[in-house]
């Protein structure tokens, strides 16, 4: 049996070892030419430098509100993508909300952890943003009010009638 | 916030593994290549994802190959090609089965958002490498295999230690300690100079540490539903 040898070791190194994180885009090209991979609607993972990323988003949203058109809302991932996840999305009312806008600008090391959380929800930065104040919001209401009843008891002690109840908010 | 949501679902049609643990070089790499290789011979249609920045499962499928090491994906055969996504795991459709080689750092491994969770341990910081994102692991809801790896490394003792420690954990549903031992093995180190299968180098089929380490990876596969197909070299 002739016997093979291994590859030689060679001194050239990984080349892509210091490409940014995520796919080249070649491997992107790859992917999407084999059908492995939607051509990019979304934001792909970590090609582009997120500050960047956030400036363009911000400058380009400002025009259309100061031009009084209707602003272009940015692009949800595709409905028939969140089929299977419908049930764990928050619910989105049809009906137009009041809607309030304004500008705020992250440390570079926590817009890049809000970048994070939006790809891996497949959301928006501000459907993330939302989400969380929302959660720390329902987290501190039920911290006050497990606060409030100890408070409404000793009330109700000293004055000898019904303390009043949680505050219904 | 959870930080579990499962938005990503898991009952996507792709199968995802992800070869995982929190400490480095317990056979995180060796594992997710022959699993792939096994693939391949089954003709699944499988994507290995290189999260590492090492980028050692791309050499390593690709045989070093130049363009795969500029181009950062390589197309191996119709049924295997691997791409190199330093940190982040690509979105991947229309493939049957992707594999992520993950770096030891957890919050990437989560990203992976796999159907199977492969643990490879060796020793007390591997087994701590295990322990200290267990309960993370656990609560993923993903099935979770725990692969004792370089049996007999160390002597008797490191072995018998580390098993008695693994029947230590708490029992949970979705936990799993792979019956038998991938020994240290030769052959397998010489896999890696090869840049091949363990079995497909010279005199690897005889080697009983080349024969655990494909039984594992046709486990692995089984457990995810594939078979091999007609017509695959098995």
């Amino acid at each position: 049996m002739a016997r093979t040898k291994p590859p030689a070791y060679d001194s050239e190194g990984f080349e892509a070892a210091h490409q940014p994180r995520g796919l080249s885009p070649s491997a992107k090209k790859f992917l999407e030419d084999k059908g492995m991979s939607k051509p990019a609607t979304k934001t792909p993972g970590g090609s582009p430098p997120r500050a960047g990323k956030l400036a363009s988003n911000t400058s380009s949203k400002k025009p259309a509100a100061t031009s009084g058109s209707k602003p272009s809302r940015k692009k949800a991932p595709d409905v028939k993508d969140r089929g299977d996840i419908a049930g764990e999305l928050p619910r989105r009312s049809r009906k137009a909300r009041a809607l309030q806008a304004r500008h705020f600008r992250f440390p570079c090391e926590i817009d890049a952890k809000l970048q994070d959380l939006v790809e891996y929800h497949e959301g928006t930065m501000v459907w993330v943003l939302s989400m969380l104040v929302q959660n720390e919001w329902v987290k501190t209401r039920r911290a006050l009010r497990e606060r409030q009843p100890a408070a409404g008891d000793e009330v109700s002690e000293a004055t000898g009638e019904p303390g009043p109840g949680p505050d219904p908010a | 916030m959870t930080r579990y949501p499962a938005m990503k679902s898991l009952q996507s049609s792709v199968k995802r593994v992800a070869f995982f643990n929190h400490k480095g070089g317990c056979g995180k790499t060796t594992f997710t290549v022959h699993t792939a290789f096994v693939a391949e011979e089954w003709r699944v249609r499988t994507i290995l994802a290189c999260l590492d920045r090492q980028g050692n499962s791309m050499g390593w499928v690709s045989k070093g190959d130049k363009a795969a090491k500029a181009d950062a994906f390589y197309e191996r055969s119709d049924y295997l090609s691997a791409v190199f996504s330093p940190l982040v795991m690509p979105d991947i459709e229309n493939v049957d089965l992707v594999l992520a080689d993950c770096p030891p750092e957890f919050d990437i491994a989560l990203t992976v958002n796999p159907t199977l969770w492969v643990v490879p341990v060796h020793g007390r910081q591997g087994f701590d490498g295990f322990t200290n994102v267990m309960e993370d692991l656990i609560r993923s809801r993903a099935e979770i295999l725990v692969v004792k790896n370089t049996v007999g490394r160390g002597g008797p003792s490191v072995k018998r230690n580390l098993e008695e420690a693994l029947a230590k954990l708490p029992p949970a549903k979705n936990l799993t300690i792979y019956a038998e031992d991938i020994p240290d093995s030769d052959t397998i180190i010489r896999g890696e100079d090869y840049c091949d299968a363990a079995w497909a180098i010279p005199y690897g089929k005889k080697s009983n540490g080349a024969a655990a380490l494909r039984k594992l990876c046709e486990h692995i596969l089984r457990r995810c539903g594939f078979a091999p197909q007609k017509g695959s070299k098995v």
